[in-house]
Parts: structure tokens; sequence; C-alpha cells
């Protein structure tokens, strides 16, 4: 007898469980007894969509959201009948390539108590997880339950991110490109064929799908991926940051996590990003407790240059944007420079100086790049 | 009728008119306080006696009648229970129960239901006694849910003529003056006994703790004291500090709370002379911890700070951010502490702390306060009573006082509970009406009451403002509006405003 298990009884989450029937017999077993008919409705229209009509359907949610259950579900009778059903992708605009990247909160993409909320908590961008934190026995659940997540949850204005896993790229693509997120990362870059590789999926389902440009965040995490930066930056337009991961790379190398034994990469990282004209973001802080260890990090890759930089707890967000916050006097100083620009327009002089000293191509920049962190331009 | 949050309530019900409720401050009294029985104690007898028993049968309780309690003692208390089943063995029968509020210890009082002799609840329901009444036929009569300085209020007029007050007591002398504050069952403030010993018949202290004359500071006094009865112990220690009081740890909600902190920084109300009244919740707790970081920071230090005592609140005492703490239920072992050596830690009473129909209440003096609730409407109305399944799970406690008093009235709520949304266009229950609400703080942003065009202005651009039904839409379209609950025609319980109006009305569930 054939039966299916997905999903877990925690907090949030829902356990499916499938068997053979000779007629359909649908249990949900549910605390609040107000959302029965609501939740049968829903297994009853999800099997529908499978074309099914003789299963054993049970249902025990723990709380539960709607998208949760269906992913549940649709991941259950997927692997019951072995069919793939057709769906609308989801439709969201494409991102700019100049938006703050100050933080990216990972959330693991197997968790429902953490994947719903992930919005709220004011970060730049967010990191659906594939990868690392989904361990390997729930990768393919996982991926059904991002996709529900990219099409139905409210992330406001936050961009939208999915890590998805170099060994499963077509699975997990195929899936996650139907909620249309803004952007792929792609873990352990190492080649400009890493990335055309990525690249040639994506192109065939966003054809498919009908979605918006997707960008690319490359990951690089290893000895290699450092060394070939460049190549690796070039590879695609799609490109608009490159991310160090520095716990992949201590291992690759054989070394000891510390601000010394990384200046290398980061150096290289950041000097190689901005000459491609896109933003470096630096590795995530892995001690969510030592916040005044994430404070110290953070403000010397912002001296750095670096433009962002990884989180993977809600409380770790607001100190990293905080760090890549100008202060007061430098958003006074970028607003007198853009004033001088404006003045020496209207007069129509070429060269423009303040406090004495020169105003150049670069130090506008510096200017528009702080009045944007600041929320002012 | 309808009344004026829209709640169908009937004219009449068990033989009692009901007045509907018609606005916060709409209903004047009508009447004069409850004359109470000249006492009279002659010197040579003693007011110690051997059980509780012999109290019942001097007091000459009898079928029909009305008894109180408090509950400081909380989900730790041996007194209702111990009563209740003296009361049992003695026969006597059809007993209005009329105490301040029910915790899950007091379960066996299904038992007393079932077997009439408590035909009758006036109190606050937390927990299981709640969810059986809510299954209908169980009383003779629908409960009656009051607010703390709403129940003050109707034990002074006599609408809850109490006849047996049983006042547990950690400490007391043998005229029967006691305090909360010390032995081994100590709780701290015990406000909320004192307006049921001026009023009640006879009084009836039960203590485990019996010293020598006089008990200082006698916060239930000797002149209003019957009899004292001696027991082994009035209840659990590890009861009585409830375990709720741990501050949130959940990401989203320290958004909430760290968000509260800064409305009131953008509303302008942070500086010297400032006054708050702090929740027992995780999110409250959050806030108060949150906003005395805020006053220390800035150096500014506030008047009073009310509500449930906790450490937190303790902290701003004694670290500078508070000159005063007005205290009327004592949390933790910290505040216990600090209410028995700090002269700047005062109790107070329901009466003082939150009764509409006195000289003036001390939640009228509240810049600010921290609530909670289970759902909220796009009215603000709030319900802290029922559940979405309309069961009846949680008292009123000074919700509906607090909101009415003070200058910012905050909800702090997540928008969701599991897979059901706070927001909703009804609630199950009108606890606290809109119009006495003025913020609501959810970790998805803080939607201001329309009515109040000045905090709107305030806060613009400083917190992330939203339209509540634009944050209901946006909630909804992930977490669905569950369809209202079965219920039957039966009304369970009378939900009645501070001023005796009646707010709403709970019917039975349906299984």
């Amino acid at each position: 007898m054939k039966e299916i298990k997905v999903g877990t009884e925690n907090e949030r989450d829902c356990l499916v469980i499938l068997r053979d029937s000779d007629k359909l017999e649908m249990d949900v077993d549910t605390k609040v007894e107000v959302c029965r008919d609501d939740i049968l409705s829903l297994v009853e229209e999800r099997i529908r969509a499978y074309g099914i009509d003789k299963i054993k359907v049970q249902v025990k949610e723990n709380g539960a959201l709607d998208y949760v259950i269906k992913a549940r579900l649709d991941f259950a009778l997927h692997r019951f009948t072995g069919k793939k059903i057709k769906e609308e992708a989801f439709r969201r605009e494409a991102s700019s390539r100049k938006r703050p990247r100050r933080s990216r909160l990972y959330v693991p993409g197997n968790n429902p108590r953490l994947l719903t909320n992930v919005g709220i908590f004011e970060s730049d961008c967010i990191i659906l997880d594939l990868e690392d934190s989904v361990p390997l026995d729930q990768k393919d659940s996982a991926r059904f339950l991002v996709k529900e997540a990219l099409k139905n949850l409210d992330f406001g204005e936050t961009e939208i991110w999915v890590r998805i896993n170099r060994e499963f790229l077509e699975e997990d693509l195929e899936q996650i490109l139907l909620g249309a997120p803004h952007g792929i990362c792609v873990p352990k870059s190492e080649s400009k064929d890493d990335i055309k590789e990525v690249e040639r999926i994506v192109e065939r389902y966003e054809k498919e799908y009908g979605i918006e440009e997707v960008k690319f965040m490359p990951i690089v995490e290893s000895a290699k991926g450092i060394i070939n930066l460049e190549e690796i930056a070039g590879a695609s337009e799609r490109i608009v940051a490159i991310a160090f991961g520095a716990e992949d790379f201590t291992r690759d190398v054989g070394g000891e996590k510390s601000w010394d034994s990384l200046l290398y990469p980061r150096s290289k990282l950041v000097t190689v990003a901005k000459a491609f004209g896109i933003q470096a973001l630096d590795t995530v802080y892995s001690n969510v407790d030592d916040i005044n260890g994430l404070i110290e990090e953070t403000r010397r890759i912002a001296k750095m240059g670096f433009d962002g930089k990884g989180a993977i707890h809600p409380e770790q967000v607001r100190y990293i944007n905080e760090c890549f916050m100008p202060s007061e006097e430098e958003i006074e100083y970028a607003k007198r420079v853009m004033r001088a620009i404006e003045e020496a327009k209207k007069k129509g002089l070429g060269a423009v100086s303040l406090d004495g000293r020169m105003i150049d191509e670069p130090v506008v920049k510096r200017a528009e790049r702080i009045l944007r962190l600041g929320g002012i331009l | 009728m309808k009344n004026k949050v829209g709640r169908e309530i009937p004219n009449e019900i068990a033989g009692r008119k009901l007045k509907p409720f018609k606005g916060a401050f709409a209903t004047q009294p009508d009447r004069k306080h409850k004359a109470t029985r000249i006492k009279f104690h002659d010197p040579k007898e003693s007011k110690v006696l051997k059980s509780l028993r012999e109290a019942i049968e001097k007091v000459g309780l009898k079928d029909g009648d009305t008894i109180s309690f408090h509950h400081h003692l909380r989900n730790g208390d041996y007194v209702v229970n111990m009563v209740l089943d003296t009361i049992a063995k003695m026969g006597i029968k059809d007993i209005k129960l009329a105490g301040t509020a029910l915790f899950p210890i007091h379960e066996k009082i299904i038992q007393h239901i079932k077997s009439g002799v408590v035909t009758r609840i006036e109190s606050s329901m937390n927990g299981p006694v709640g969810e059986f009444v809510s299954q209908g036929g169980k009383l003779a009569e629908p409960a009656v849910l009051r607010s703390h300085g709403g129940r003050a209020r109707a034990v002074a007029s006599g609408e809850v003529d109490i006849n047996v007050a049983f006042i547990a007591a950690p400490i007391c002398d043998d005229y029967g003056n006691c305090n909360g504050r010390y032995g081994k069952s100590a709780f701290g403030a015990m406000g909320y006994a004192y307006t049921d010993t001026v009023y009640a018949d006879y009084t009836v202290i039960i203590t485990d703790n019996l010293q020598p004359y006089p008990v200082t500071p006698p916060i239930v006094q000797q002149t209003f004291v019957d009899y004292i009865v001696t027991v082994d112990s009035i209840g659990d220690p590890s009861g009585i500090q409830t375990g709720t009081l741990r501050i949130t740890r959940s990401p989203a909600r320290l958004k909430i709370a760290r968000t509260a902190v800064k409305v009131l920084e953008a509303a302008g109300v942070l500086k010297n002379g400032f006054s708050v009244q702090a929740g027992a919740g995780g999110i409250s707790l959050a806030a108060t911890k949150f906003l005395h970081e805020y006053l220390k920071k800035h150096g500014i230090v506030g008047s009073f700070v009310m509500g449930g005592t906790t450490r937190y609140v303790v902290d701003m005492l004694e670290e500078g951010t508070m000159m005063k703490i007005l205290d009327g239920q004592t949390f933790d072992l910290a505040a216990i502490e600090s209410l028995r050596r700090n002269p700047m830690h005062v109790e107070i009473n329901n009466t003082f702390y939150a009764d509409i129909h006195s000289g003036g209440c001390a939640v009228d003096k509240l810049d600010a306060a921290f609530l909670g609730g289970t759902e909220i409407d796009l009215d603000f109305n709030v319900n802290v009573n029922t559940h979405s399944d309309g069961k009846l799970l949680h008292g009123i406690g000074g919700h509906q006082d607090v909101a009415a008093g003070a200058g910012i009235t905050m909800i702090l709520m997540p928008t969701m509970r599991g897979r059901i949304p706070t927001i909703r266009r009804e609630v199950t229950t009108v606890t606290t009406p809109g119009e006495t609400v003025d913020v609501l703080v959810t970790e998805r942003g803080v939607a201001v009451n329309p009515r109040r065009e000045d905090l709107i202005e305030d806060l613009k651009g400083k917190v992330p403002l939203v339209d509540i039904e634009d944050l209901y839409k946006r909630v909804t379209r992930f977490c669905k509006e569950p369809k209202p609950p079965k219920l039957g025609d039966e009304i369970v319980a009378i939900i009645e405003y501070r001023d005796g109006t009646v707010i709403d009305v709970v019917r039975s569930v349906k299984d």
C-alpha cells in the first residue's frame, strides 16, 4: 500500500499523509474548529487539481497558513501521482540594479514559522534558502514551500532572493521561478561557466513562465572562486552584487576565521565588484548573541567599501542597517556637494569646488550614495 | 436593541433590565452606594475561629447567597476550592460566585455547578470554567463579566450584593488586619480585596500565618472583618507567580514592542512627568523594558507607572526612570520585595484604580497604556474575552478602564495567531469600545484611530503608519478570515462596560 508523508506537526506547519483508497476520504485535524471547512475545501480543490477522485488524505495542522497547507498537499500529491500540473507564475516587477542591499536576511526554506514573518524586519533583501539550512531529505518539499511563500506572502518593499542548490539547479529553478523572485543567489560560484549554466536555465523558464528579468547574486566562498572573481563578475548582465561566504572559504583554505585571515578575499572581492559596477556584499555574522562584534565587523567592512552584510537572525538586521546609515555630518556634507553642483550648473561652470576642495565625479557619486542610504535621494 | 458599538442587546434577561452601552462617558450614576450592615464586635470574644465550617455557620450563609473572593493568588489559589467544598458539604446550594477572577486551578467549580452548589457566576473566567460555561445550559443566569473598575463600582452600588467575602491573606492578626506582603504565601498588593470587605455583609479572612496584633500596613482593616480562620496553606507559591511573565523572544513581537515606544516618542509624550500603564503580557513586558531603556538613555523621569507589577516595572523605580509605582497586582518576587521596602511603591485598590463612578480614578491620569487583546475590528473595538471560536476564555482585567482613561491607548498585537488573523471585519465579542482605543501596533505597521487626527499628524514619517483597513486586506490575503463560529441562541455571559451598561453578550458555542 502506498503511503506518502510530507511536512511536520511543528508550530505553523502541517503534516499531510496520503494513502490508497477506493473512495475519497478526507480527515482534517485542526485546533481551530472554525477553520475546518476552509481547510477541507482547500484539500478538495488540490485533489481535483491533480485529477484524483480516490484517495485517503489526512491533514494535521498546527496553526499553518493556507500557503503552507497548499505547499505540503501539492508536494505530497505530486509524489503520489508523479504528475506535474500546469500553474500560473506569479507577477512581480523586476528589481533595480542600484537599490540598497545593506542587509540581507537568510531564512531556512523548510520552516513555515520563520518564513511567514521574514518580510517584517526591514532588511533590504530576504534570502529564502534552499541550500545549506535545508537538510537533503527536505530539499524537495522546501522547493514547494518556498514557491508558495513567494506567491502568497506579503514581503512589503523588500527585495526577495532564493539561494538555490548547485546540485539541483533544474529542479529548484523550475519550481521557484513560478514564484518570480527578484533574484537568484548562486552559491559556490567558481567560474564564468557556473553562472552561464544557471543563466541558461533561468532564461528558459523566464520565457516559459513570462516573468520579469531575474537578477543574480553569485556567492563566492572558495579559493578558486576568489581567484576567478573577475570572470565571475563579468559573466552576466544579471549580476547586481557579489557576496562573500566566509565559512566555506575558511574551510576551503584550511584556515581559521579572523579579520586578518579574511582580509585578502574581502579586499579582492570589493575591488573587483566595484570595477564591474556591482555591489559587494560581505558574509554573514554567525554569532547571533554577539551584537557588539557584529557592529564592529560591519563598520569595518562598510569602510572597506562593502555595500551590505548578511544576517542569520532578524535581530541582527537593524544593527547592520544602522552601520550603513551615513552620519548626520556626512549627510550634511553630501547635501552641500549636491547644492554646489547645481549652482555650478546654473552658472555654467565646469569645475566646482567646496571648502577649497575640488568636487570631481567620485565625490559626487559618493554624495549620491550617502543621500540614497540616508533615504533622502 | 442595538448599542453604541452596534451589538444586539436584549432589553431584559433573567429578570434584569439591561442598559445598552451609550458611549464611554455617557451614562451617569443614578443611585446611592449600597447601605452596609453596621457591625458590632464584643471585645471579650475572639474573631479567630477553629474552622471554615464554623465561620460559614456564624455568618449564616444560606441558599441563594452571594460570596466573593479576590484572585491575587492567581493559579496557585487554594481558598476558592476550599470554601466551595465546605459549602457543598454543608448542603448549601444556589450560590452566586462573585469573585474577581477564576483560573485553571478552579476547574473543580465545574463539579459544583453540576451539583447545583454554584448556580450563578459574576466573575472573570480564565480557562476551563469559562469554556464549560460557554457550552450553554450550565448556569441559572448568564454570567456577568466586569472590568476591575466596573466590578468595584458594582460592589459599591450593590449590583453585586455580597453576603460574605472570603479573603485569602498570607499574614493576618487576631483582629483581621492583613496585607499580602509577608508570609510563605505572600502575593504582594491586595487591592482587589479591599472594596469587597467594605461592602460585604460579612468578611471572613482565611490565613496560613496568624501574627501578633497589629499587622501593618492594614490593607484590609479590622473594622470590616468579622471572623478569621487559620488553615495550613492558602496557596501554592509556584502558581501565585504565573509562568506567563516572561519577555517574549519572538523577533516579530519584539518588533511590536519597539515600535510601541517609537510611537510614544513620535507623539511627543516621553518627557518628565510621563505616566504609563504597563501590561503583564509578553509584548507589553518587552515594551515596558524598552520604554525604561529609552527614558534612561534620555534622562527622562516619569511620574508613575501602573498595572501588573513585575521586576521590569521595579527596575524603572530603582533606576530612576519613574518616581512611583501604583500597584494593583504584584506578579513576581522582585515586585513583592519592592512593595515591602520602597515607600514609592504604593498599593492601590480597584476603586482608586479604575472606578468611573467615583470622584476620579487613577487611570484618568495615564498618559499612555500598553494593552493587548484577542481581536480588533476596523473601528478599533477590541475583544479580550472570547477566542475566534466563540469560547469565553479570558477576563476583562483593567482593559476597559485603562483604555478609557489613558491619553494614548495602544493595543499591542500581532496580526496573526496561528492561522487566524486578529484584525477582523467583526470581532467575536466587543469588550472595549473603539472610541477609547487610539493606536494599534502590529509587526506590519501602526494603525491610528482616524478619530485621533492629531496623533496621525505627529506620527507621520516617524513610524510606519498604515490604514487599518489596508492592513486587514494585506493580512487576510494570505491569512484568511475564518467563518464566524456556530453559536446557539442562549446568552451565557453579559459583558458589562465599566459604567454598568452592557457592551456585548456572549452566546453559547455549538460543538
